[in-house]
């Protein structure tokens, strides 16, 4: 299934691309989605929001979908969903 | 227990307020209770705002900070209690002995809420005991008891011993307190409700200096709301926002330190005492904490729905620490980068040494810094550190140089003063390494980030302070506008980071607001997580029945930045003081942004003319002009 993934606002600066079509199995969670983000852009990613050893995100970064925050890696994707890539700054 | 009628005549009760100010005076031994004045009240409100004025209009010019003359003031508002989003906070007001100028220092914990059920808004501390003493309030009641069974305890020995004497039916009272720093009269000394605390500013001495150790609250009183269905939906629509903001979850799962690997990311992560503003260790120490120092997540007083404290220790070797609130953005960040300390494990003990000491993080770590940049120089010899290592990056000097502080042994009785008057003392071109605005030391935050910082330092009333009133990165790089755009500000997404025209009216704008939590006595978090200045106000207006509204509380704000800066001005202070230290407006010496010349205001006087403008101050000085203090009705406060 194809995912399109957007990085948006402040998270911009992290990332070379602003947007990536990812390709994942049938399904595929969100588990899936960062191996394929990590395969696909991960060398590029900026260690400031990702971890390179566990290809996930790092700090308070949150993945949303248009149903809300997807937390649970076990999540299942579907077909054609839209997903962005969120960062916060958390102040202190 | 009701409040209403407890102590005044039903015609003089302001609702929201439990009414009363209670004064303690040191010197003749004695507590009495007075009214909350209810022109003052709506003028100032409460925390910072009313603190401001009582201190104004009670202290005289030049007072020595450390003599009887000087007062605390404890203040909360109409808003400190738990149910309020941030309620369960404490201010704490005075002259610093650090600064010499305006001092405040926000705390967490059930202190300010408690401090409301024990009968009093206000507790005003003054004269100075000729014996050490502690001071009970309980249900309207309040005495000073002898002190000297908790004479050089620390924080945690204190906190116990208080708490057992002062518990009643089983109910344990909230202490705040000093430790030996206080005791010590280290000029960054902080006050302590256990592992909260109010660091900045030196309250802690101010405290040592009038021989009270310790404060303990408890009671079951409640203040009157002027309409208590009002107050509950108000505060129930409250926290349901913040709940609901996305913030509140990165605040809650990751802290604050959440923040460290992409501050070093972005520019905003001071390294070296400023020598830069990145070093590039922040992901892997960040991962470091996460994996091996962090317990759990917790709120920080009860019922905050945030919950972004840390629980953390560290589990074993040389630094082997106690489970313990901690891990800090500021405090971790101050005893690694700023020292090129890669040792997580030496930060988390020195974050923790300095809660049971009772000590600022943030000047101690600054401090320290200082310290290694004068023995790389030669302006400290080893023989002068009594053979310690000062060497950048050295994590066995750090719990040292700490102890010498504290204790004031050796070079640290120089350094216990802050780098300011340290470098005064040890001269040799020190005063280039002493990182500071008037007087307080530099926290973790880089205005080579974001340039509305640089302004925010430079003009913050209590000195270099990275949020009281305004965190200006959030601002220019975290592109928030705290509900500010309503009122005026510009939409930060449309803002660049590195621009200068404009930051100054910008800063005066959002300084009104983000001073609200303070005046409030409220955490400054529930604003990042969506309370906007209609949120406070609605809050307020239900508790007090006044016909309070965002832009009115707001002109509060702006009322109380000035009245702490006329104290600032009696104090003698004037434009040469905003003045931010030339490291900080260079090009970083390493790291990310070494040749980037753009992160760095390339014209800070021109940023300060603009800023002045937007604030109705005189250019040429930085005096609050008389319209403008007449506009705000300051005008007797001369």
């Amino acid at each position: 299934m194809k995912i399109l993934l957007k990085i948006n606002g402040t998270m911009e600066r992290y990332f070379p691309a602003t947007e990536y079509q990812l390709s994942l199995e049938k399904e595929a969670t969100l588990a899936d989605l960062y191996e394929e983000l990590a395969n696909v852009a991960g060398a590029e990613i900026s260690p400031a929001v990702w971890n390179h050893k566990k290809n996930r995100p790092r700090g308070p970064v949150i993945m949303r979908s248009e149903a809300g925050v997807l937390k649970d890696e076990n999540h299942p994707l579907q077909e054609g969903q839209i997903l962005e890539f969120k960062r916060f700054l958390v102040g202190g | 227990m009701s409040l209403r009628g407890f102590w005044l005549e039903d015609d003089k009760m302001i609702n929201g307020y439990s009414g009363q100010i209670l004064r303690v005076n040191l010197s003749t031994k004695t507590c009495t209770a007075e009214p909350i004045d209810a022109v003052k009240a709506r003028k100032f409100i409460g925390g910072a705002g009313y603190g401001a004025e009582i201190l104004y209009s009670e202290l005289k010019a030049g007072i020595d900070p450390l003599g009887p003359e000087n007062k605390l003031v404890f203040a909360t508002s109409p808003l400190t209690c738990n149910v309020v989003a941030g309620g369960g906070s404490i201010t704490v007001c005075f002259k610093s002995p650090l600064t010499g100028a305006w001092g405040e220092s926000r705390c967490g914990s059930n202190f300010g809420p408690d401090l409301r059920r024990a009968g009093y808004d206000f507790i005003v501390v003054e004269g100075k005991s000729d014996v050490p003493v502690y001071l009970a309030i309980a249900n309207g009641e309040a005495r000073l008891q002898d002190a000297t069974n908790l004479v050089a305890k620390d924080v945690y020995e204190k906190s116990d011993l208080v708490e057992a004497a002062e518990t009643i039916n089983g109910k344990k009272p909230t202490v705040m307190c000093i430790g030996p720093a206080g005791e010590e009269l280290v000029l960054f000394a902080s006050i302590m409700a256990r592992d909260r605390a109010a660091g900045r500013n030196g309250g802690g001495a101010v405290m040592g200096s009038k021989n009270i150790l310790a404060i303990s609250v408890s009671g079951t009183m409640k203040p009157n709301h002027a309409s208590a269905e009002g107050f509950r939906a108000a505060t129930k629509e409250a926290i349901k926002t913040v709940k609901e903001s996305e913030m509140r979850d990165g605040f809650n799962e990751f802290g604050t330190i959440g923040d460290m690997p992409a501050n070093d990311e972005d520019g905003d992560w001071p390294t070296k005492n400023w020598r830069s503003n990145s070093w590039g260790e922040g992901a892997a120490l960040f991962d470091d904490f996460q994996d091996k120092n962090l317990v759990k997540a917790k709120g920080c007083y009860s019922g905050c729905p945030i919950g972004c404290a840390r629980v953390c220790e560290v589990k074993e070797g040389k630094y082997k620490t106690p489970v313990h609130e901690g891990g800090e953005y500021e405090s971790i960040s101050v005893f690694t980068s700023s020292l090129m300390n890669r040792n997580m494990d030496t930060a988390v003990h020195c974050d923790y040494l300095c809660n049971k000491w009772g000590i600022d993080t943030i000047s101690a770590g600054a401090t320290i810094s200082f310290a290694m940049e004068c023995y790389e120089n030669g302006i400290l010899s080893e023989a002068d550190v009594d053979g310690i290592d000062l060497t950048w990056g050295n994590s066995e000097a750090l719990p040292a140089m700490l102890e010498k502080i504290v204790f004031r042994r050796g070079v640290g009785d120089i350094l216990a003063d802050g780098v300011r008057k340290a470098a005064e003392k040890l001269g040799g071109g020190s005063e280039k390494f002493a990182i500071h605005v008037k007087g307080l030391e530099g926290p973790a935050h880089d205005p080579r980030s974001g340039k509305v910082l640089g302004i925010a330092y430079g003009t913050a009333n209590r000195g270099m302070c990275h949020i009281h009133p305004l965190e200006g990165m959030a601002f220019d790089r975290g592109k928030m506008d705290w509900g500010m755009k309503a009122h005026g500000a510009r939409d930060p997404e449309t803002v660049d980071r590195w621009d200068e025209k404009g930051k100054g009216a910008d800063c005066a704008l959002l300084q009104r607001a983000l001073i609200l939590p303070d005046i409030l006595s409220t955490c400054k978090f529930m604003s990042y997580a969506g309370l906007d200045p209609e949120h406070w106000a609605q809050m307020l207006a239900e508790s007090t029945g006044w016909d309070i509204d965002a832009k009115e509380l707001i002109q509060v704000g702006e009322r109380v930045h000035n009245i702490q800066r006329l104290f600032n001005v009696r104090e003698g202070l004037r434009r040469k003081d905003d003045m931010l230290p030339e490291r900080v407006l260079s090009v970083p010496e390493f790291g990310s942004y070494k040749d980037e010349k753009d992160c760095v205001i390339s014209d800070y006087e021109a940023l300060l003319d603009e800023y002045y403008e937007a604030c109705g101050w005189d250019v040429e000085t930085g005096v609050p002009r008389k319209s403008k203090l007449q506009e705000l009705g300051l005008e007797d406060y001369k």
